[in-house]
């Protein structure tokens, strides 16, 4: 089920009146069938596969739990992490790899030669879901986490509907006694995450499925475009992949607060970053802090003999594995191997860019360094939207080719669709700046005030009504 | 008592928001779409005997310079008008029992790839709705939005400043021109540049490998149709001005035409196909543009069809 869709519209509220209507030990029954109802919506077999991970995972965790040996503890962690992994290599990367393989050594597939391709859907946030069970079972064996006896609310973690499909990945330590807790209705509560939601739901249908319809144009065929057609769909593509995931995470989050829960933020107006890893500290915080938690931090501890070079070498591998986490591609890897060259040069020049930062004025040098870094994320976002690494090679080099009178160089779209789009984009970077500075309480002031709070429903359900998108547009990152 | 207060606030919001959308909703009631001008236009001639032509901005005026003038012809053509809509328009009028003696179809190679709900151009789609009760997103939302006036001018935000409604008079019975003018290009100034950019608008940026076969059986639901109804069919593919032809993408064209005729054979409908794609008896004085045939140009090729026809 997508939050965009009508099927929602009656799924959260019927969930949601139903969950403070029934009495707090069926809570954890009715979240759990709602959950596994919104999953089944899509393909409802591949169910199988979370109830699989589910069932090794919880196990895992009891045993982890229970056994004193280190040995056998860390077979049981490998168990579970090679379950995890192992549901991911087959539904996410078998065709990769079968596809590389044949390829470097010749087969030609159409001549029954070399390894066959699988011709299978990608379950729905499979990448999202196995994560958070691998963090449930990597911290029990860290003994930060005790194991959960319950398998219903284990099953829960793992499948709560608003973080099920794409995040937040959770920690046990933050989603798992919540579901002990009982949840009164709470007027502001709900306010406050109906109000996250709509935005969620703003950026999504108003801004990112408007913009795609022009990068989709262009990327999809980019040799037919150059100079200005490349560069508008590289920059709506930048927004349109925000707004999409950052849209979703406020209606997951949102959903989850009008019950009561509290999700982990999962972006902090990540385009106002003024260096590289500042953005990874504000773009998807979930799954940063995971790689950083469970990949970067134990290399760096592993080879901190190395010196610097561990960092390093922790950098890369962490953003390589990221990149391919977002998909099965080498265009993926690219994107990631990219932020990953940055991220050394911010740890490598860190002393200098002091220096520097003290020469030259505020005023100069932070304008400077946010055009720089935004710059280079919208360049890696090239190869993150191309569908070949000979496509990304492609716009790289005929973005510059530029032809002043080809500026609105896409037929189909006219200058009002660009005028709607960079308007569109200024209101969300800016009101998200605002909400996310020292303002916030002054806006969260204005808001609770209920004539402004009625106008800001009203008039974002009126916009959604008016310039909404609502035809079947799935989320980008529900194929992660 | 506050998740009640709740409630009520969340019912008069969308009480005042179905308001506004019942103010926006009666304020476009009167908006025209060209469907309804083009099915204002059938219902003049519903129970006479018709020629009907369908087809895109292509085939626009093939009803007015149509050689027989003691015939009526009602012109289903828009520009951008997709195979599975043109399949479902025929449907319609067969079930409405009207006297069809010819069907002209305009098919061009591009639109064998091509489906408008899927280029982004899904209110069209919408619009027929009324019309055709079916939708290519036959979804449920889909279907509320094709009920919605709003909706269906594509939220033409402009119509809630416009005073009046924005119509092409439907001619009387008889009358020239029923169907819908078409806007040359550049206001009828060619270059390279803009023909290049519709030519690969057409044969690549709409045009889609998978949808070959899905169109094609349009094709031949048309054909049954017209044989289970003895209706007489011509088929043909309009010229189009060499700057176009060479940089279309030649790939996608070729195999296009290759599956079309391989079709029309196996259908046994090759004796009703004409394909003038290429035809180097018309040079750029029979063109509104890269890819319209002006009105010279459309009587050229209704003489040649003759001619065709003549010579069968």
């Amino acid at each position: 089920m997508l939050f965009n869709s009508f099927e929602f519209l009656i799924f959260f509220p019927l969930v949601t009146i139903l969950y403070f209507l029934l009495p707090h030990r069926f809570h954890w029954i009715h979240l759990l069938i709602a959950s596994c109802a919104f999953y089944m919506f899509f393909i409802w077999y591949y169910f199988l596969i979370l109830v699989f991970t589910i069932v090794i995972d919880y196990y895992a965790g009891i045993l982890i739990e229970e056994t004193l040996d280190p040995i056998k503890r860390k077979r049981w962690l490998l168990l579970s992490v090679i379950a995890n992994v192992g549901v991911l290599c087959v539904f996410k990367y078998y065709n990769f790899f079968t596809d590389n393989i044949n390829t470097v050594f010749g087969y030609d597939v159409t001549k029954g030669e070399g390894l066959p391709y699988l011709d299978m859907i990608l379950p729905i946030g499979l990448s999202f879901h196995t994560f958070q069970a691998m963090s449930y079972t990597i911290e029990v064996h860290r003994g930060v986490q005790k194991a959960e006896r319950h398998f219903g609310i284990y099953a829960l973690y793992v499948m709560f509907y608003p973080q099920l499909v794409a995040g937040p990945i959770e920690r046990p330590q933050n989603i798992l006694h919540q579901f002990y807790e009982k949840h009164q209705f709470n007027y502001e509560r709900a306010i406050s995450g109906l109000r996250l939601m709509l935005w969620g739901l703003f950026k999504k249908v108003v801004v990112a499925d408007r913009l795609a319809l022009y990068v989709d144009a262009v990327y999809d065929n980019p040799h037919n475009y150059e100079g200005f057609p490349l560069i508008w769909a590289t920059l709506f593509f930048a927004f349109q992949v925000y707004c999409d995931f950052s849209g979703y995470s406020d209606m997951a989050l949102g959903s989850a607060r009008v019950m009561g829960f509290d999700l982990m933020k999962n972006f902090n107006v990540p385009y106002w970053a003024k260096s590289i890893s500042d953005f990874w500290r504000k773009w998807h915080i979930s799954l940063n802090t995971w790689f950083v938690d469970y990949v970067y931090t134990p290399i760096v501890v592993e080879k901190r003999h190395w010196d610097k070079l561990a960092v390093v070498f922790a950098v890369m591998v962490t953003f390589s594995l990221s990149g391919l986490w977002h998909g099965a591609k080498w265009t993926f890897v690219i994107w990631g191997a990219l932020h990953g060259l940055a991220l050394t040069y911010d740890f490598l020049s860190k002393k200098k860019r002091k220096a520097w930062a003290k020469k030259i004025p505020a005023f100069i040098y932070n304008p400077m360094s946010w055009a720089i870094t935004f710059t280079f994320v919208c360049f890696t976002y090239i190869f993150f939207r191309a569908d070949k690494i000979a496509d990304a090679f492609y716009v790289i080099s005929n973005a510059a080719k530029i032809n002043i009178h080809r500026f609105f160089g896409v037929p189909l779209f006219t200058k009002t669709f660009y005028v709607i789009c960079l308007v569109a984009i200024v209101i969300v970077m800016f009101a998200e700046r605002i909400y996310t500075s020292d303002k916030k309480d002054k806006v969260l002031l204005l808001l609770g005030n209920k004539m402004v709070s009625y106008a800001y429903f009203f008039t974002l359900l009126l916009l959604i009504y008016m310039f909404g998108i609502f035809e079947k547009q799935s989320f980008v990152y529900f194929q992660f | 008592m506050k998740g009640i207060k709740l409630i009520f606030e969340i019912v008069l919001l969308l009480l005042v928001l179905a308001g506004a959308a019942f103010l926006i909703e009666s304020k476009y009631s009167k908006f025209e779409t060209s469907a309804d001008q083009i099915f204002k236009n059938y219902e003049l001639y519903k129970n006479d005997s018709i020629v009907v032509v369908l087809g895109s901005s292509h085939t626009l005026m093939f009803d007015d310079y149509y050689p027989d003038t003691n015939k009526y012809v009602v012109n289903f053509s828009i520009g951008g008008q997709d195979l599975f809509r043109e399949d479902m328009v025929l449907r319609k009028i067969v079930k409405d029992g009207a006297k069809i003696q010819q069907v002209i179809l305009g098919l061009d190679f591009d639109a064998l790839g091509y489906n408008q709900v899927l280029s982004g151009e899904g209110y069209i789609d919408k619009q027929y709705y009324r019309y055709l009760d079916t939708l290519y997103d036959d979804s449920f939302t889909n279907r509320l939005m094709g009920s919605s006036a709003f909706f269906r001018s594509n939220r033409d935000i402009s119509y809630l400043f416009k005073e009046s409604e924005i119509s092409n008079p439907i001619k009387s019975k008889g009358g020239k021109s029923n169907s819908i003018p078409y806007i040359p290009l550049g206001n009828g100034t060619l270059n390279d540049e803009d023909c290049r950019g519709r030519a690969i608008e057409h044969s690549s940026i709409k045009f889609h490998d998978n949808l070959l076969h899905e169109n094609l059986s349009y094709v031949i639901d048309i054909i049954t149709l017209c044989a289970q109804n003895k209706i007489k069919l011509i088929i043909v593919t309009t010229p189009k001005m060499e700057c176009y032809r060479s940089n279309s993408v030649s790939a996608n064209i070729d195999n296009a035409k290759y599956l079309l005729v391989s079709t029309l054979k196996k259908e046994d409908a090759e004796h009703c196909y004409f394909n003038l794609y290429d035809d180097k008896s018309f040079d750029a004085s029979d063109f509104i543009d890269y890819d319209h045939l002006n009105q010279k140009g459309v009587i050229k090729l209704y003489q040649k069809l003759n001619t065709i026809f003549a010579n069968k």
